[in-house]
C-alpha cells in the first residue's frame, strides 16, 4: 500500500466528520472517492494530506507515518490541486508553477534556471506551454486546473491529491482532464480524486473508496464496488449501471430512464428493447 | 519590448534614482535658501570628503541641510517605505488587496500608547516606549484572541484584529478624556494627525536600523509571501510552515508600523494605497512588488511631506495630507478590482 489511513477520526468542534476511518490505497493508478455532499471527502484528502490533525489512528505514506515527514519532505512526494478556485492576484502562469519547486529549495535560495526549465517542461507536459505567460486570473477554469496539476508535477511528487478536479469545468474540459489523469496514472503516478461522477470513476479508476457519514461502506476495484445497491445508499436515488461494452459501464438514473422506456425490466439497455424506447 | 516588460524590469532601479534626487531636491526646499548646486556641494564633502568649502558657510549647510532637514527627509522616507511594505506583506498575506498595515490595530494601539505616554508626562522617551509597547500589545491581543478560537486562521485573525483595534479605539477616548484640555489633549490631537516636525536626527537614528532590518526581514520572505497568498492548505502542500511564516511576518510588519507611529504619529492610506500602485507597475510577484512598493512609499510620503511643509505658512499634518491625496487615487485604482488585481 502507498497510502494507508488506520482508524481515522476527526470533528469541527463537536460535529463528528470521519468516524474510525480505514482506507488502503494501492501504489500507482487512479482513485476516487465517492460519497454525497457533506459525507467527509474533501476532510478525507485533507486528512490523507496531512493538513487537518486527527485524533486517533494513523495515516502512512510509503509505510511510513505522516508526522514524522516534514512540510518540505511530504511535499516532496505528495501534492494538493485543491477545488478551482481564483486567486486573488494575478500572477504569471510560469510563477504559479514555480511555486512546486519551494519544497526542493533552501530558504533563501531564489529559483534556479533549472527550477525554471522544470517548471516549462511540466507545462509542456500538460501540452500548455503556450500559457506560461499569461495571467492565472484570465486564462479558462480548465486552464487554471491543468496549471495547478502542472505545479504538481512540478513539485516532483508521485501522489497527486485533487479535490473534486472536474468539478466547474465544461464538459469538453472534464473529458480532456480525465484524459489527462489517466495518461499520468499509466506513467506510474498515483492520483487521489473525489468526484460526484459515479461515471468517472467507472470510465477510469483503478480503486474507489465509497464513503457516507464519515464511514468507508465500500472500497475495491470500480466495477465491485458501483453497482445499484451502493450508489442507492450513497445518493438514495435508483441508479442502475448498465454495460455498454465488455468493460465500459454507464449509470443510468431510474426516474430518468423511466421518463425514455417504462419497461419493468431495467436491466435491459434501450436497444434490446423490445418497442426500441417506445412506451412498452 | 513591450512598455510592461521596460516598466517591469526598470522600474526599481528607475525609482531608487528618483528618490535620491527626490531626497536631494528637499533639501534644498525650505525657509532658508540654498541652491541645489551649493546642497550637491555640501553632500560631496560630508559624505565622501570631496572639495574644502570655506568653514563658516559650510557650518551654516552642516546646520540647516544635515541637523534640521535630512532628518526630516530621512523619517519621511522611512515611514513611507515601511508603511508600503507592511501594507504589501499583510495584503499578500491575508489574500486581500484592500487591507492595509493596521488590519491586526497595531495603529490604535499605537495611538492610544502615544496618548499614554502623554498622559504620564515624563518625557518624549516615555511617549516614544508607550506608543511602541501600544502597538505590539494591540496586535499581541489580536492574535491571541484569533488563537482562542477555531475555524479559517486568517478570518479569526481579522476578527481578531477589528476587536483589538476597537478596544483600544476607546482606551484613547478614555485616555482623551482624561487628557487635561489645556496642552495634554491638543497635544494628542495634533500627533494622531500625524507630522514629522518632532522627527529629530536622535529618533531618526534611533528607529533607523530597526525599520531597515524589519523591511528587510520582510523582503527576505517575499516568495513566501507569493505562496502564502495561494491560500494556508495550498501553501503547508506545498511545504510551507504556514504559521510560522506568518508569525515572523506579522511580528516583522507590526514592528515596523509601530515606528513609524513612534516618528510620525498616525499616518494613513500610504500602506494600501501604495501597495496598489507598486502592483499597476509591476504586477502582484512580491519579489519584485515589495522592494518597488517600499521605494515609491518613500517617494511618495517624501512628497506629501514637501508639501505639507511649503504648501502653506503653517504646516498642513502629513496624515491629513495623505488621506486627502490618497482617496480619491484609492477610488481610482478600484476600477481594476475586477481584474484580478493587476
Amino acid at each position: 500500500m502507498l497510502l494507508e489511513a488506520r482508524d481515522i477520526s476527526f470533528s469541527y468542534d463537536d460535529h463528528p466528520v470521519l468516524n474510525k476511518v480505514s482506507v488502503g490505497l494501492p501504489r500507482g493508478g487512479l482513485v476516487s472517492l465517492l460519497g454525497p455532499n457533506g459525507c467527509g471527502k474533501t476532510t478525507l484528502l485533507k486528512v490523507l494530506l496531512g493538513i487537518y490533525p486527527f485524533r486517533g489512528g494513523e495515516v502512512r505514506l510509503d509505510n511510513r507515518p505522516l508526522h514524522n515527514l516534514s512540510r518540505k519532505a511530504l511535499a516532496r512526494e505528495m501534492a494538493y490541486v485543491p477545488q478551482l478556485h481564483r486567486a486573488a492576484f494575478a500572477y504569471q502562469v510560469l510563477d504559479v508553477v514555480l511555486m512546486g519547486r519551494l519544497p526542493h529549495k533552501s530558504f533563501l535560495a531564489p529559483f534556479s534556471r533549472r527550477d525554471r526549465e522544470l517548471a516549462l517542461a511540466a507545462l509542456e507536459r500538460l501540452g500548455i506551454a503556450h500559457l506560461r505567460e499569461r495571467t492565472y486570473t484570465c486564462i479558462s477554469g480548465g486552464e487554471r486546473q491543468l496549471v495547478l496539476i502542472a505545479r504538481a508535477l512540478c513539485q516532483g511528487a508521485h501522489t497527486f491529491i485533487l479535490d473534486e478536479p472536474v468539478t466547474g469545468l465544461d464538459y469538453g474540459n472534464q473529458i480532456r482532464l480525465l484524459e489527462q489523469l489517466s495518461r499520468l496514472a499509466s506513467e506510474g503516478y498515483t492520483f487521489v480524486k473525489s468526484t460526484h461522477f459515479p461515471d468517472h470513476a467507472l470510465w477510469i479508476s483503478s480503486h474507489v473508496v465509497l464513503l457516507k457519514d464519515g464511514r468507508v461502506i465500500a472500497e475495491g476495484k470500480p466495477e465491485q464496488v458501483i453497482n445499484k445497491d451502493t450508489l442507492f445508499h450513497l445518493y438514495g436515488t435508483e441508479v442502475d449501471v448498465w454495460p455498454l461494452l465488455e468493460n465500459f459501464r454507464i449509470c443510468v438514473p431510474e426516474r430518468i430512464r423511466q421518463r425514455f422506456c417504462s419497461c419493468h425490466d431495467s436491466r435491459r439497455p434501450v436497444h434490446f428493447c423490445e418497442t426500441g424506447g417506445k412506451q412498452c | 519590448m513591450s512598455l510592461r516588460t521596460v516598466l517591469r524590469r526598470y522600474c526599481p532601479q528607475g525609482l531608487l534614482l528618483l528618490l535620491a534626487a527626490a531626497a536631494i531636491w528637499s533639501l534644498t526646499l525650505g525657509r532658508y535658501p540654498v541652491s541645489t548646486a551649493e546642497t550637491v556641494r555640501f553632500l560631496l564633502h560630508k559624505l565622501f570628503g570631496f572639495g574644502t568649502p570655506e568653514a563658516v558657510q559650510y557650518q551654516l549647510w552642516h546646520n540647516v541641510l544635515w541637523e534640521i532637514r535630512a532628518p526630516r527627509i530621512a523619517a519621511a522616507i522611512l515611514i513611507g517605505s515601511a508603511l508600503a511594505t507592511s501594507g504589501s506583506a499583510f495584503q499578500a498575506m491575508f489574500i486581500n488587496p484592500l487591507v492595509s498595515p493596521g488590519l491586526l490595530g497595531v495603529l490604535p494601539g499605537a495611538a492610544a500608547g502615544a496618548a499614554l505616554g502623554m498622559l504620564l508626562d515624563r518625557g518624549w522617551g516615555t511617549v516614544q516606549l508607550c506608543t511602541f509597547v501600544g502597538g505590539l500589545a494591540a496586535v499581541g491581543l489580536a492574535v491571541s484572541l484569533a488563537r482562542l478560537y477555531r475555524g479559517d486562521r486568517l478570518l479569526m485573525l481579522i476578527l481578531g484584529g477589528i476587536i483589538s483595534g476597537s478596544l483600544f479605539t476607546s482606551l484613547l477616548s478614555l485616555l482623551k478624556y482624561l487628557a487635561d484640555p489645556n496642552d495634554q489633549l491638543p497635544a494628542i490631537v495634533y500627533w494622531l494627525m500625524g507630522g514629522l516636525s518632532l522627527a529629530d536626527a536622535e529618533t531618526v537614528a534611533m528607529v533607523a536600523l530597526p525599520m531597515l532590518t524589519g523591511m528587510a526581514g520582510i523582503l527576505l520572505f517575499a516568495g513566501h509571501l507569493n505562496v502564502l497568498s495561494m491560500g494556508d492548505e495550498e501553501a503547508g502542500s506545498l511545504g510551507l510552515r504556514v504559521r510560522q511564516v506568518r508569525f515572523w511576518l506579522v511580528l516583522l510588519a507590526t514592528v515596523i508600523s509601530a515606528l513609524t507611529v513612534v516618528i510620525g504619529g498616525l499616518i494613513g492610506w500610504v500602506g494600501l494605497v501604495i501597495p496598489h500602485s507598486a502592483r499597476m507597475l509591476v504586477g502582484p510577484d512580491n519579489r519584485r512588488l515589495l522592494p518597488v512598493a517600499a521605494v515609491l512609499g518613500g517617494l511618495f510620503l517624501l512628497t506629501v511631506d514637501n508639501l505639507s511643509r511649503l504648501l502653506l505658512q503653517v504646516e498642513i499634518p502629513l496624515g491629513i495630507l495623505t488621506s486627502l491625496l490618497g482617496i480619491p487615487f484609492f477610488a481610482m485604482v478600484l476600477k481594476n478590482a475586477r481584474k484580478g488585481w493587476g
